[in-house]
């Protein structure tokens, strides 16, 4: 009876498995990160509810012989037990389990997904996009003209900071391209609405040629993307140099 | 900043503290229990309680390290500094919890839970080895706070280290911290009330335990919002959930435990309770010092946020430190009560005045 028992235990144990990679993170957790968090809960929950113990005791005890049912006192006990084993369970499977069980699958990488409705291509881990956006109204002075925004993302698409990336941009007309004018090279300066580099310039024809240099810690990129005002018309070529 | 700086640059002295005394502890104990050495057992807890103490300003100066070896410009790679922060984590709550076990062992008394002690302790001193040696590592191998040494960052590590918090979720943790300061301030007043033998003193006795339990229910429901229901976006593992869940656990069991003791009789429930505050406080201390700052964790917020957890566990562990006073030496009881209401003052104020970044007293 007994040995059926844990084996249902520990087979219900096994099929409980987590859906989703531990708090959100793009890998599993580490056996150094989970035997940390489990002994800091078991340790707390220990402390607590041992010492508390010595404090309740006599009040339990008054209460027992109060009331001496011994099926109201299983009873309780029963409650108490599947509440602590219910937090314990949901406080555990996300830890614990990870470091018995196969990992989830992890968290897709290198997804090619525009964010921000412009042109996305890679080097390495890092992702880039760069996207144009045109005021085709008054002369620029009066607010028309066109504004290039870049941004740098990581293998999982999350935000690098411009704090951490700079970079120049060059916007010619295509056949300029090899011999682009006075003032089509600029540099990226940061955004003021979030974290990404970006250009201003008049109002361009409708199909240029963008030419980017970005520089990390450590990494040099080179890109060109053609814009017609629609999807680009040839696929970013990149290329790279070490510093 | 320079602040956060110096604290972060005493780490490798401070983690001297916990491998000497902790070693030295058990060594003592191990002694105490194979030669019924009562003065090596009295020798062995005192150093066992100071270890982890020190273990626990260890924890937070090498947090501050931590933030700084992983910027601009050294960019120490951030999977080494976590395995090392994980083991620091394990290590630092193990000791807690023995400090906890060992307070009411004696090796004549209680021989076999002594022995059992001792073997647990020998695991927590073979992790603290380990935490040692990782550490070691992050310095020899990786560079970490040396002068000039660089690494090229991953684009993972640049994107960690962009994260920031929502103006949102800073507001929700001002507050949160404010209301609790309310808390604080009205117990301490409650205390106060108390203490000074006030009118209708009998009937405010029982505002206290409410006022804890009201607490902690608050506490267990309104913490952590996009933990709720308990699901993987974040989970009640997250450490940041967790430090908050089992807050709100101890604030319901102290309450509870707190009335029932109330309405019990004689000084050994009082000796009882000053103990059990007194461990309680004592891992209070141990959250708020080993408290690692999940979201964001390199940006100025994080920074901030260790510095006021440095002040509040250090009164946190002044508290605990007062109780052991008063079940030490119980004749001056008015004293160590006037001292618990003051600290409880201390830290009404800090929390009314919390605010998330570098504290409003460091700003210049």
């Amino acid at each position: 009876m007994v040995p059926r028992v844990l084996m249902t235990l520990v087979l219900a144990v096994l099929a409980a498995r987590p859906a989703a990679p531990h708090a959100g993170d793009p890998w599993s957790v580490t056996v150094e990160e989970a035997l940390g968090d489990l002994t800091l809960l078991l340790v707390t929950l220990g402390v607590l509810l041992g010492l508390a113990w010595t404090v309740l005791r006599p009040a339990v005890a008054e209460w027992l012989q109060e009331v001496p049912g011994r099926r109201e006192w299983l009873g309780w006990a029963t409650v108490g037990g599947l509440l602590a084993g219910g937090l314990a369970w949901v406080a555990l499977r996300g830890t614990f389990f990870d470091l018995f069980l196969p990992p989830p699958p992890p968290l897709e990488t290198h997804k090619h997904y525009t964010e921000h409705g412009g042109v996305v291509t890679m080097w390495g881990d890092y992702h880039v996009e760069v996207a144009r956006y045109r005021s085709t109204g008054r002369p620029m002075a009066q607010g028309a003209g066109e504004e290039y925004r870049v941004w740098l993302t990581d293998a999982y698409r999350r935000p690098i900071s411009n704090e951490h990336f700079q970079g120049s941009i060059t916007v010619t007309p295509p056949p300029d391209e090899a011999r682009p004018a006075a003032g089509a090279r600029r540099d990226l300066v940061p955004g003021p609405g979030g974290p990404y580099l970006m250009a201003r310039y008049p109002l361009q024809p409708e199909k240029v040629v963008v030419r980017l240099q970005l520089r990390a810690p450590g990494q040099a990129m080179r890109f060109r993307v053609v814009f017609d005002g629609k999807a680009p018309v040839h696929p970013p070529d990149r290329w790279c140099e070490v510093p | 900043m320079e602040v956060s700086k110096f604290l972060g640059s005493v780490h490798p002295m401070l983690v001297h503290f916990p491998i000497a005394l902790l070693f030295a502890a058990v060594g003592l104990d191990l002694y105490a229990c194979l030669g019924r050495d009562e003065r090596a057992a009295w020798a062995g807890r005192l150093l066992l309680v100071l270890g982890t103490v020190g273990a626990m300003f260890a924890f937070v100066s090498g947090s501050f390290a931590e933030i700084w070896a992983a910027r601009p410009p050294a960019y120490v790679p951030q999977e080494p500094l976590k395995r090392h922060e994980g083991l620091a984590t394990l290590t630092s709550w193990l000791f807690i919890g023995l400090v906890a076990f060992r307070s009411f062992l004696s090796p004549t008394a209680a021989r076999p839970l002594f022995r059992a002690y001792l073997a647990v302790a020998l695991v927590g001193l073979a992790f603290l080895a380990l935490t040692g040696w990782h550490g070691g590592q992050l310095v020899y191998r990786y560079g970490s706070g040396v002068e000039g040494r660089t690494h090229v960052p991953t684009a993972q590590d640049l994107a960690v280290l962009s994260q920031r918090n929502s103006r949102d979720e800073l507001d929700y943790s001002e507050i949160m911290h404010h209301i609790f300061g309310w808390l604080v301030l009205g117990l301490a007043i409650w205390l106060a009330y108390q203490q000074f033998n006030l009118p209708y003193v009998e009937g405010i006795r029982a505002i206290g335990p409410v006022l804890l339990v009201a607490g902690g229910v608050f506490l267990m429901i309104f913490s952590d919002f996009d933990a709720w229901p308990l699901s993987d976006i974040k989970p009640i593992t997250d450490r940041e959930v967790l430090a908050h869940k089992l807050i709100a656990t101890m604030m319901i069991l102290i309450g509870m435990g707190a009335s029932l003791v109330r309405k019990g009789a004689g000084s050994q429930a009082g000796n009882l309770q000053n103990r059990l505050v007194a461990v309680l406080a004592l891992a209070g201390g141990g959250i708020l010092f080993t408290h690692v700052h999940t979201t964001a964790p390199y940006s100025d917020t994080a920074i901030g946020v260790y510095l006021h957890h440095l002040s509040l566990g250090i009164l946190a562990l002044l508290c605990g430190g007062v109780k052991v006073l008063q079940a030490w030496l119980p004749g001056r009881r008015q004293l160590w009560d006037q001292i618990w209401i003051l600290l409880l003052f201390c830290i009404s104020f800090m929390l009314l005045t919390y605010n998330e970044g570098i504290p409003w007293y460091l700003e210049y």
